[in-house]
């Protein structure tokens, strides 16, 4: 038996912390791309492996760090806990710690993406008189947004199936941080094998869908 | 008019690279050519005047205006220095019209939107180059020849100061070849506005050539007055390999 709640609650919370954790990290994302493109050498170098680390890190490692930081004695959390805000076992406390997982595929993409943007068309750009800034928006993003698009949706699939650091930052409360993965989890330890089925394939349906995309989108060039 | 001194040492694959040029052209000196075999610094040099990339020591000056003195920490970045610069291969914009990549110099943020006034103006530099009715195709949608036309447009579009123009015609078949030159030769000497050519077509040198700047291993070799071989046609082949090699003794 199963009860329509148990799978639509998860579900939607976990589209809604897939999509924030992509955008989120989007941003931070493309802005170190944009930085990094450019540098290289020593900082940069060591910045490029932090900026990396979230993807070989195991999840319990990045939810422990987060409890360190955002914790209630964490370095963050005691500020915010002075000012009446909470993220452990809260849902924003999951955007959290999914933006940190996907943070790599995104800005791993969206840096060779941007690499490998011609870098003539960004100099005819500055010659003709765009601010770096300007170049960056007008001509780099433009050239280089399918492969960040194709980026983002891997990290859009990966967000959805996150568990680790969820689980260690905000908690398996079902209805209020049950994700997906968690739901899967906590329906297969209570012997709800039904339950884990559907939510086994809602999970591998949406994921295909969500990869075969973004594999169409960087097999598709464009004409030069 | 134009005093060039730079100096900059390259590494490319473990492979250094020491550009070291320096010259100075008048006014009276008309049209310059830059002519040397591949990788001898022509484009580096064009890069340079451009403010693409900072030298390690050197002075640019363009009319009054100076764009680099290393001796007083002066850099005009790459926005401000107001050239027309033609780039190998016209890197055009893929994403964007001809009428957008040509208003592209005086455009903001939304480069797909093109306001009133800017339209008429970017009108009328298209009409100067009779390439009016591409103004809503993209570059994959026009010929070599147009896009050439495009490309020299659009560095015209910012009223340039000084118009670098990097082997303008190696993309273009021969025959039309020789019709884009006198074309080009035709709208240079129209608009006033000096010129600086790079290429390794001696029929380019023939053809435009007041001035000739021989590049050899990041240095500018000779610089010689060409006029007299431009109008008297004599054939320059030999000559210019001469040049190179340095074995020619006439002055």
């Amino acid at each position: 038996m199963i009860i329509m709640s148990e799978i639509w609650h998860p579900l939607l919370l976990s589209l809604k912390v897939a999509s924030l954790a992509t955008l989120f990290s989007f941003l931070f994302g493309v802005y170190f791309a944009w930085y990094m493109a450019r540098r290289k050498g020593g900082f940069p170098a060591i910045l490029d492996a932090l900026c990396t680390l979230p993807l070989v890190l195991p999840p319990t490692v990045l939810g422990y760090y987060l409890i360190l930081v955002v914790g209630k004695r964490g370095v963050l959390g005691s500020w915010l806990d002075s000012v009446g805000i909470n993220l452990i076992f809260s849902w924003q406390g999951a955007v959290i710690a999914a933006t940190i997982v996907v943070f790599p595929l995104i800005y791993k993409s969206c840096r060779a993406a941007l690499e490998q943007v011609d870098n003539r068309m960004e100099n005819a750009a500055r010659t003709l008189g765009a601010s770096e800034f300007r170049v960056f928006i007008t001509v780099s993003i433009p050239l280089a947004w399918r492969g960040m698009l194709a980026g983002l949706m891997l990290a859009f699939a990966r967000g959805l199936g996150e568990f680790g650091a969820t689980l260690m930052i905000a908690g398996n409360i079902p209805g209020k941080t049950q994700t997906l993965a968690l739901a899967i989890y906590d329906a297969f330890q209570g012997g709800n094998d039904l339950r884990a089925t559907v939510l086994v394939l809602i999970t591998s349906g949406l994921c295909i869908v969500v990869l075969v995309g973004s594999e169409q989108l960087i097999r598709r060039r464009v004409h030069a | 008019m134009l005093k060039v001194h730079l100096k900059k040492e390259f590494t490319q694959n473990e492979r250094v690279f020491n550009l070291d040029v320096n010259f100075e052209i008048q006014k009276e000196d008309g049209m310059c050519v830059l002519f040397g075999s591949s990788g001898a610094g022509k484009s580096l040099t064009f890069q340079g005047i451009a403010g693409l990339y900072t030298p390690d020591e050197g002075f640019i000056q363009v009319e009054d205006t100076v764009l680099f003195d290393s001796a007083n920490k002066i850099f005009v970045p790459a926005r401000k220095r107001r050239l027309g610069y033609m780039f190998q291969d016209y890197a055009l914009f893929p994403h964007l019209t001809v009428a957008q990549n040509v208003a592209y110099g005086k455009n903001g943020y939304f480069v797909h939107y093109i306001r009133q006034e800017l339209r008429e103006k970017v009108m009328d530099v298209l009409e100067l180059f009779s390439i009016a009715d591409l103004a809503p195709l993209y570059p994959y949608q026009i010929s070599g020849g147009q896009k050439q036309r495009v490309a020299l447009a659009r560095a015209f579009s910012i009223d340039p100061c000084l118009l670098c123009l990097d082997e303008p015609f190696s993309a273009l078949d021969p025959l039309l070849r020789h019709k884009v030159r006198s074309e080009v030769q035709t709208m240079l000497s129209s608009q006033k506005i000096p010129s600086l050519i790079i290429t390794h077509d001696p029929e380019d040198v023939q053809f435009f050539a007041d001035t000739l700047l021989l590049f050899k291993d990041g240095q500018v070799k000779t610089i010689r007055n060409f006029r007299k071989y431009k109008e008297t046609g004599t054939h320059i082949t030999q000559l210019l390999l001469n040049l190179l090699q340095g074995t020619d003794s006439e002055t």
